[in-house]
């Protein structure tokens, strides 16, 4: 993975960065950390496949995302499918959905 | 003039060299003209590769300890070596195995601090990340 094509991700997907040792980035949804990953500075080549997997993607996924085929949508609903992101849990007094 | 060695005078005769002396009373090899080597016997070893699995029980950071060790994945992209933790998904890159396992050190320590300072709000995937970290590494007191 190149560097322009992780950042590109992290443009799309909002990512919150910090510059340490390497470039840090995180996903935040409902005021919780998600997902983090990182990427050396320096325009080496990154592990596309190690970022692939901090971010909880497929490679095809992941070639969505770096392609605009996959949005910030499709990717909250990727990692709710996953159970990355917590579901809101049932209120009590919901009526209980009919099959 | 003055006495020259021979060796400089006439080119052609080649420069003395020194006598090989084996000190005494000490276990000599000695071959004899009449024994001819029949048989040579030559053991080649296969090369050593890299380990693609290692332990690693110190990370580079002086905050931190490790208090059990932790599986690493090396893995050779081109000249880059990849160290990982699969368990939790973290990496670290460098031009040989301890450079790579140095990275991954300063990324766990790093990884540390972050999900220590964000523990309450953290999603159920890094909370497991926050857990296996705490089981294998501690901050020094």
């Amino acid at each position: 993975m190149k560097v322009h094509e992780f950042e590109k991700i992290v443009n799309k997907l909002g990512l919150k960065v910090r510059n340490s040792g390497d470039r840090l980035a995180w996903f935040e949804y409902n005021g919780q950390a998600v997902v983090r990953t990182k990427r050396s500075h320096g325009n080496k080549e990154q592990p596309g496949n190690m970022i692939r997997q901090q971010l909880k993607v497929n490679e095809k996924q992941l070639a969505g995302l770096i392609n605009c085929k996959v949005s910030l949508t499709d990717y909250v609903d990727i990692l709710k499918s996953k159970g990355v992101i917590a579901l809101p849990a049932e209120q009590p007094g919901a009526a209980p959905k009919k099959a | 003039m003055a006495a020259m060695p021979q060796y400089l005078v006439n080119q052609n005769l080649e420069q003395a060299k020194p006598k090989f002396v084996p000190p005494p009373n000490s276990p000599q090899a000695v071959v004899l003209h009449r024994e001819i080597i029949k048989r040579v016997r030559i053991q080649i070893r296969p090369r050593e590769h890299r380990p693609k699995h290692l332990l690693l029980g110190t990370i580079n950071h002086c905050e931190f300890r490790v208090i059990k060790p932790i599986p690493v994945h090396l893995d050779v992209r081109g000249n880059t070596v990849i160290a990982s933790w699969r368990q939790i998904d973290e990496f670290g890159m460098g031009n040989s195995s301890s450079l790579a396992c140095d990275d991954l050190g300063h990324t766990i320590a790093e990884l540390y601090l972050s999900l220590g300072a964000d523990a309450p709000r953290l999603g159920p995937d890094l909370a497991k990340v926050w857990a296996v970290l705490k089981q294998h590494v501690m901050r020094r007191s």
